[in-house]
This record gives structure tokens, sequence and C-alpha cells, in this order.
């Protein structure tokens, strides 16, 4: 199969992933519309004769409807509203004159569109990658693939249920701009801390406030130091690890990799060396109320007034009440 | 949070998020998308509703109740795992907010409500704390 450009293969290689045999391309296709008794060639016939590159979308679960993606493979500019427009004109006749089918229509162009576009996506019902509403417009090859899967995967599982609303503007822009509008979010996440934070099970990015979401209030049950990293157990089977530079947090596995060893513990604010039994006794059983990450510290503010600090080969406790000096553990 | 949207059933009742993603999982198409960014689960049936501000959803107008809110009709869920954030100290306590969360602020006779990533240094809150950055 030939493709125009890589945009185009990217996106059909995934409609064929999730659609299977209902996915189709053609190129420089002449629109034929549906009539009730004979096929015939709309009225985009020219000059210039209107051709169209298209992906088709179909889906199982309603085999009626049909997905039409135009892909903007634009080297330096962005879509403009007659993008937008050309398209809700193709997807607009498709739907006046077909007999049975439904289509809905979508628009891709990685480097994005220009405002102007968004009135016009939205007025014609047209769902538009990347989405138009955020303010980075432009995103990484990778994540405006990952849009497009999650729109196709929604819409497949969305056809389950009645969905005549997706045919009324601005219905299934809105749509689609939900399942990806959120993207821009993750990918400031990555931006700004990197893979800090990774989900444990799933292996999901993830960022400060969703660790803090998750631990606020849990009770600290226990930790261990192996050559692998810390691992601090947490009420409602919870984990955290410090693997590296790396945290690891969600349901507990149970799994603690490496051999044991003994790493090099605190107290105070000033470090006085202390065994680690002393720090476990004495940050066991207490929970959770605050938490900071300092790039290669990670804190606990735990109830008692006590601080834990995390790092990757010492573990540090203090007592956050003053006077400091007359509260020393 | 604020990125966790507020939910109401048809007696105006409000609505465990959790909860009710938890009856959506019940059916796997429910769930239309669970991934890296997030939650979006289909609720079209299920008579949930949402305020939907100030005015009519459709026209505007404001409510006939002088405290009373219009309410929209919720088809999809959608909970953002990377919900804007940002940080800021207050008083004497640096926070995580939700980018959109509101604040009211003491400006001069008046109260101002600005939302948290627009608060500037110097700010005063109502409660007499002050943004220090």
């Amino acid at each position: 199969m030939k493709f125009k450009n890589e945009l185009e293969r990217r996106i059909f290689d995934m409609a064929q992933r999730v659609c299977g045999d209902k996915a189709s391309i053609e190129h420089n296709k002449t629109l034929r519309i549906e009539v009730a008794n004979s096929v015939e060639v709309a009225s985009f016939v020219g000059p210039p004769k209107k051709e169209i590159d298209v992906i088709t979308a179909g889906f199982e679960s309603s085999p009626d409807l049909k997905l039409l993606i135009s892909c903007k493979d634009y080297a330096d500019s962005k879509a403009e509203p007659a993008d937008v427009q050309e398209w809700a004109a193709v997807v607009g006749t498709m739907n006046s004159y077909s007999g049975v089918s439904q289509y809905l229509g979508l628009v891709v162009c990685p480097i994005g569109f220009t405002s102007g576009c968004e009135p016009w996506a939205s007025s014609y019902n047209l769902g538009v990658i990347p989405p138009l509403k955020g303010k980075r417009l432009v995103f990484p090859t990778d994540t405006y693939v990952e849009m497009f899967e999650r729109v196709l995967n929604a819409l497949s599982k969305r056809l389950h249920f009645p969905h005549e609303n997706l045919f009324r503007a601005p219905e299934f822009y809105d749509f689609v701009y939900r399942l990806t509008e959120p993207f821009e979010g993750r990918d400031q996440s990555v931006k700004d801390s990197g893979k800090r934070y990774r989900l444990l099970g799933k292996g999901w990015v993830s960022s400060f406030p969703e660790l803090v979401k998750t631990f606020m209030g849990k009770t600290v049950l226990g930790i261990a130091s192996t050559t692998t990293g810390l691992y601090i157990a947490f009420s409602n089977d919870l984990s955290f690890r410090m693997i590296g530079k790396q945290i690891q947090f969600g349901p507990n596995d149970g799994v603690i990799g490496g051999q044991q060893i003994v790493i090099k513990c605190e107290k105070n604010y000033f470090g006085e060396p202390c065994e680690m039994g002393f720090l476990k006794k004495l940050v066991t059983g207490q929970k959770v109320t605050s938490a900071g990450d300092w790039g290669d510290r990670f804190e606990f503010g735990l109830t008692d007034d006590l601080m834990l600090a995390v790092e990757p080969e010492r573990l540090q406790v203090y007592r956050t009440r003053n006077p400091m000096e007359k509260n020393l553990l | 949070m604020s990125d966790r949207p507020i939910l109401i059933n048809s007696k105006r009742e409000r609505i465990d998020v959790d909860e009710l993603i938890d009856k959506c999982r019940s059916d796997p198409n429910r769930i239309l998308a669970d991934d890296e960014v997030g939650l979006v689960a289909y609720v079209g049936d299920l008579d949930i509703y949402t305020v939907s501000g100030l005015g009519h959803p459709e026209t505007g107008d404001p409510s006939p109740d002088v405290k009373g809110h219009w309410v929209q009709k919720v088809n999809e869920v959608s909970l953002v795992r990377f919900g804007g954030s940002v940080r800021r100290q207050i008083g004497s306590v640096v926070k995580t907010l939700s980018a959109d969360s509101v604040f009211v602020i003491q400006d001069k006779d008046r109260l101002l409500k600005v939302k948290a990533k627009d608060l500037k240094p110097g700010m005063v809150l109502r409660t007499g704390e002050k943004v220090f950055w």
C-alpha cells in the first residue's frame, strides 16, 4: 500500500489496529454519494474535479457509522479555516446524500490549526487533532497518534450506547476535544519532571500532585532498603519506592528487588547518625500530612510533627516542632 | 481538587465521582478511555447533571431563582490525571493548587476572584494571607 506521507501512514496504521478491516484508505477519490436508487458523482466535479484523500474508519458496534479522516501534513504552516471548511463540505455532502450510512468527520494536522479554525470546526461538528482550545498547539509526533488512537477506541465503545447526539454540533467536536485536551497536561508534566514519577503496575507517567493525592492521610507501615532502592509500605496497600532518581508509587505488588542492605540513617535537622530501627519506630504508624520534592530528596510530613526525608541512599527523620533545640530526637 | 467535576443527580443531590466510576466499571463499554492521561466514562443514560455556570447552557439566561443554577445533562465524565497545577507560597505554606482554583483577593475596598494561575506576589487574600510567589 502506498501512502502520500508519513502522517497518513501512521494514522492509517492506527485506524487499522483499532478498526481492523473496517479501516480503509483511498487516494484521489472522486466523491460518490448514495441516493435511494442510484449512485452518482457529487457536485464536487470541477473544473477542477474534486478529488480527496480519505481514511475511513468503521466500527463493528455500529456498521452504518463511518468516520472520515483527513490528514493535513503541512511542513511549516498550520491548517487554515479553508481546510476545515473543505472537510465539512465533504462530510456534509456524504451525509446529505447517504442512504443508510452516517458520517462524522475528523481533521488531523500535527502542526496545528490557526485559531480561526475553531468556530468552523465546532459549528460543523468536526473533530480536530490536536485540540484547538489548548494553550499549546504543537505536539510531539507520537502524541497526536496517541490522541487519534484514544478517540477511535473511545468512539468504538461509545457507539454501544445511543449516539444520535454526536451528530448535533458541536457534540462530536466536544467529544474529540474532551478526549484529546488532557494530553497537554501529560506532556507538560513529562517536560517538567521527566520520568521522575511512575505509577506501579501500569508504568504510566505520573506527577507530584497525583502522588500527594495518593498518600495524603495514609499511614506508614514499614521501610525496607535494598541494593535496588528504598521501599516504604503504606496503609491501603500502597507502596512508595525510590529507585535511583525515580519515584514509583501505587498499589503494592509486594515486590522488593535486590538484596537487603543497611543505608545511612540520620536524625534531627543537622543530620546525626541513627539506627534504622530508631527511625522506623518513630515513623511507623504516622500519617502523611504533607509532601515535598526537592529533586534529589523527597520529604513526607507526618503526624506528630515529624518529617521523613528520603534520598536514594539516605533516610533522615526530624521533628519540625519549635524551638528546634528543645525538640531533638 | 477542581479538576474533578461536581456532579448531581436528578434530585439535585451531589454524586460521589469515585462511586459513579466504580459503578460504570461493571460495563467495560462505559469506560471509553482509562489510560495515562485520564479516564472518560459514558454516563449519558444515568441521569447525571452538572451545574452549567451562571447562565442557561444554550441561551445564557440567568436562572429564574436568584440563588439557583441551571444544570446540564452530562454524557461523559472526564477525569484528568494531569490537570494544570501551579505551586504557590501563600502565607507560610507552599501549596500545589489546581490552576483554576479560585481565591478571593482583598483589593483596596473591594474583593476580587482570582484563579490560582493568576495569583501574583504581593496579593493579599481575604483571609489575610499574603501571596509570596
